[in-house]
């Protein structure tokens, strides 16, 4: 089944460089992150010792169906992470409005994402970090009417894969950006291509928190 | 004269050995290999485990069977907690669910396609937990979400019906153990929409379809607050006292239960299409042991007794369909052995009276009585060589229905074990409980809902012959596990149909021919291989293979919906040992139904979408993988399992749902701890 696209955008500028970062970004972070003399860095930190926290602005770049009859999402994510027995444990949970196109007989869709995932890192030079993530998770698409009638939510699964740039300054904090492309599994396919950029502070992790993940 | 020779032989070979209750296919789960089979539902778990076949048209109930050797009608296998056997077995579906304990509770499962004093092919024993010492409490939630959901399109013209979700699921219990007693509470729930394409338009009809004058569920429902009527979804609810004290060596131990699925619509394919029903099965039953453990010299005394009660009813009377029954029984049994010198000898007896309740009143009869016993003889158990013997029989009416099995063990060094078996079964239909027992018996609900059926003849006792041979071998770096097994079934009884499709309602419609007095070969082959792959993980490899052969021609059309092959391999990564990586691959080949022949590409619309029923179900291979971690001192657990990665097309049944790739979340805090 398909439908019709009369409120299809054109592409600007920035959506089209972004998804050009994509694949330019995942290369340079495996190009950085792969086997070399690099790989004889220090042995990385204890397991579940430390907390990364984030938060970042994100914004959709992506290019499907669902962009027909919604607005390409702005938003905010928290993001967590702490070491693992090899790279780290993520978990993000995040908020992108969709908002409805001018025309569209469609409600606006915000939708909340609780994503957990893996990801590793390394330094490629000054504080400099690059890296690649995966993840899988659940997106809540929740149907927002302005007169609050009829509003109901769609609670699908994605996966998504992730490169990402990080610089570290003032020995706990880091400035990332992030580019991930998330696929939600609903019966036409929903392809996302999401930029993120935000700040990273780190903790020492509390011992119960330790405890429990260990 | 070759019937007289086989006769002769086989009598040959019970002199010769015997039968212990222990079996070519007998398989021990215990509770953390349940945990590595990455499970949220019973039902899921007998779907899982290698060698075994299990069907389902609704992902919800299952068939369960060691390579599907029970596809005849008349081989029932007989579900028990604790050595109770359970009614769970309505006219067309095990419905596993009803077992009034969660896997939270388990202990342990046993499989065994031994027949069972009780004249059933064979056993699936539950086992749940007592509580050891002190306070526990535990349980589980789980949740799963097949993919395929229209998401946010649907709002838009690419709007499409939601598809299966699973759960949520919650179980809970609390126990108490005091130094030679416990006593302990529990309770589940479980919710299960069937709204996979393929059903929907059946299940909404159905659900649709009230009475006249009736109230519409979604304004009498007093669940509704966590239960939304207005769907074609089971609610299971169940809730277990279980309590027991030690006396003379052994446990004795008390269970009352009650559980309940309100709207289960099952496939059934007399209706050719699902049937909403309201079941609930009440328990309550005592069981112990007096004497010797059994193992050394000495006598030993086990018992059991209990009552239960089933029922299917609308009991909200908004439904048309007129499904209301009950059955009522009352079972005692006995268990004497007595172990002498390299011997062992054991008597088991018990009484079963079951009544049938019809509102109606159109049963000419509703109470039966069957009385069983059974004689085991085995000997030189921890010797090299080992042998047991059984005969057995179930006597009701006047008519009786013989058993007898035989196996000899070799022990031909340590770690390599060879295991011959031999068995004859046979079971009354009066045993066989199903809608044609009491469709003979006056029973009209086929009649009354218009569904049309014929039955060529008498239906007899069906007889399983059988044969296996099992040989194992274990190393360092691996271990290998070969059966190959023989059946042959005489007189038993099977249903035909030709389906036609109805567009308008999505439904299949044909009269059933029951068709009796078949006889059937059927050869299987298991393998099994374990291997390490360092100190951390292991890989399983499973092979089985089963093929028909010489049958009649009604079991050989049969047959052909049972998969010749099914192959997993499993491989497990441990990189902490609170952590655990699990991959999954699991192929299956396809499968023919004849029934459906003339449905062969009739497309069902509804909503949007379109579904194509097809007479062949296609060959499957799917791919899962689970992250386990255990916390709390590893008493408890939280799995995130991803079915079907791929998304493969996967279905068991050309009318049956179709699996997308699923994602379960569980947190469980088993009973006893030790993950």
């Amino acid at each position: 089944v398909t439908g019709a696209a009369p409120h299809r955008r054109d592409d600007t500028i920035a959506m089209r460089a972004a998804r050009a970062a994509f694949p330019i970004l995942a290369a340079l972070a495996v190009i950085l992150t792969g086997p070399g003399p690099a790989c004889a860095q220090a042995p990385g930190p204890a397991p579940f010792s430390r907390l990364d926290v984030a938060l970042r602005g994100v914004a959709d770049f992506g290019e499907s169906d669902l962009h027909d009859d919604w607005t390409p999402g702005r938003g905010v994510e928290l993001a967590t992470a702490t070491p693992f027995y090899a790279g780290d444990l993520d978990l993000v949970a995040r908020f992108i409005a969709n908002t409805a196109r001018d025309g569209a007989d469609v409600p606006d869709m915000p939708a909340f994402s609780l994503f957990g995932g893996w990801s590793f890192d390394r330094t490629v030079g000054g504080g400099l970090r690059a890296g690649l993530g995966g993840a899988i998770g659940i997106t809540d698409w929740i149907a927002s009417y302005a007169d609050n009638e009829g509003a109901s939510s769609e609670l699908e699964i994605g996966t998504e894969v992730s490169a990402r740039l990080g610089f570290v300054f003032a020995g706990t904090w880091r400035a990332d950006a992030i580019c991930a492309w998330q696929a939600t599994f609903t019966r036409e396919r929903i392809d996302l291509v999401l930029v993120s950029a935000g700040l990273t502070k780190s903790f020492d992790a509390p011992g119960w928190i330790r405890s429990v993940l260990e | 004269m070759t019937r007289r020779l086989a006769i002769a032989a086989f009598g040959a070979v019970l002199l010769a050995c015997a039968a212990l209750p222990v079996h070519a296919k007998r398989l021990a789960i215990t509770r953390a290999a349940i945990a590595d089979l990455d499970v949220t539902r019973l039902s899921d778990l007998l779907a899982r485990v290698d060698a075994w076949h299990a069907q389902s048209a609704d992902g919800y109930t299952w068939q369960p069977t060691p390579d599907a050797l029970s596809t005849p009608r008349a081989n029932t296998w007989t579900v028990a907690l604790n050595g109770h056997a359970l009614d769970v077995s309505d006219f067309d579906a095990n419905h596993l669910e009803l077992v009034p304990v969660s896997l939270a509770e388990i202990d342990s499962i046993v499989l065994d396609d031994a027949a069972g004093t009780d004249g059933s092919r064979g056993r699936i024993e539950i086992f749940a937990s007592r509580a050891a010492g002190g306070w526990r409490a535990g349980g589980a939630l789980a949740a799963g979400n097949e993919t395929g959901d229209p998401g946010p399109y649907r709002y838009t013209s690419m709007a499409s019906p939601n598809v299966d979700a699973i759960g949520p699921d919650v179980s809970l219990f609390l126990m108490y153990g005091g130094g030679g007693w416990y006593a302990g509470l529990s309770g589940g729930l479980m919710q299960h929409p069937f709204t996979d394409d393929a059903m929907r338009e059946h299940t909404t009809t159905e659900l649709a379809s009230l009475r006249p004058g009736a109230v519409p569920p979604g304004e009498s429902s007093a669940t509704s607050w966590f239960y939304d009527p207005t769907w074609p979804t089971v609610l299971r609810t169940s809730a277990a006292l279980r309590a027991g004290a030690r006396a003379g060596g052994h446990w004795h131990d008390a269970i009352v239960s009650i559980s309940d699925a309100k709207r289960y619509f099952h496939y059934s394919e007399p209706f050719g299409g699902e049937v909403p029903t309201d079941q609930r099965l009440v328990l309550g039953a005592l069981s112990g042991a007096f004497g010797g453990d059994g193992g050394g010299a000495g006598t030993r005394a086990g018992y059991r007794a209990g009552i239960q009660h089933k029922s299917l009813e609308d009991r909200d009377q908004v439904l048309t369909f007129d499904y209301d029954w009950a059955v009522t029984r009352l079972r005692a049994d006995a268990d004497v052995a007595h172990a002498f010198g390299g011997a062992r000898v054991r008597l088991d007896a018990g009484i079963e009276q079951r009544e049938a309740d019809d509102p109606r009143d159109e049963l000419t009869r509703t109470d039966d009585t069957f009385t069983r016993a059974a004689l085991t003889v085995s000997g030189h158990e921890r010797a090299p060589v080992s042998a047991a013997a059984t005969l057995s029989g179930t006597f009701a009416d006047g008519e009786r229905a013989p058993g007898a099995s035989g196996r000899v063990a070799w022990v031909m060094r340590e770690a390599d074990t060879l295991v011959v078996s031999a068995a004859y079964r046979t079971r009354l239909f009066a045993e066989d409980d199903n809608l044609w027992l009491w469709s003979e018996r006056g029973y009209s609900l086929l009649a009354a809902q218009g569904v049309s059926y014929t039955i060529d003849g008498a239906i007899d006792r069906t007889a399983v012959t059988s044969a296996d041979l099992r040989w194992t071998s274990s190393g360092v770096l691996g271990a290998i596990d070969l059966a190959l097994g023989y059946r042959r079934f005489d007189d038993a009884y099977l249903e035909e149909r030709d389906f036609t499709f109805e567009p308008e309602s999505c439904t299949f419609e044909s009269p059933t021919r029951v068709v009796t007095g078949q006889a059937g070969n059927v050869g299987t082959l298991d393998l099994k291989l374990w291997h390490r792959l360092g100190d951390n993980s292991r890989g399983d490899f499973s092979f089985a293979y089963v093929e028909e052969f010489g049958s009649d021609a009604s079991f050989a059309r049969a047959w052909q919906s049972v998969p010749r092959h099914r192959l997993t391999y499993a491989m497990t990564f441990r990189p902490r040992p609170t952590w655990t990586l699990r991959g999954r691959v699991a192929h299956r080949s396809g499968t023919s139904w004849a029934d459906y022949r003339g449905v062969d590409g009739a497309v069902c619309r509804t909503d949007g979408v379109e579904v194509v029923y097809h007479a062949n179900v296609p060959a499957a291979t799917t791919f899962d993988l689970a992250v386990q971690h255990r916390f709390w001192r590893r008493s408890a657990a939280v799995d995130l399992i991803a079915r079907n990665l791929f998304g493969a097309d996967v279905k068991d049944h050309p009318a049956g749902a179709t699996t997308d790739f699923t994602l379960y979340l569980q947190l469980r805090i088993p009973h006893g701890g030790g993950l």
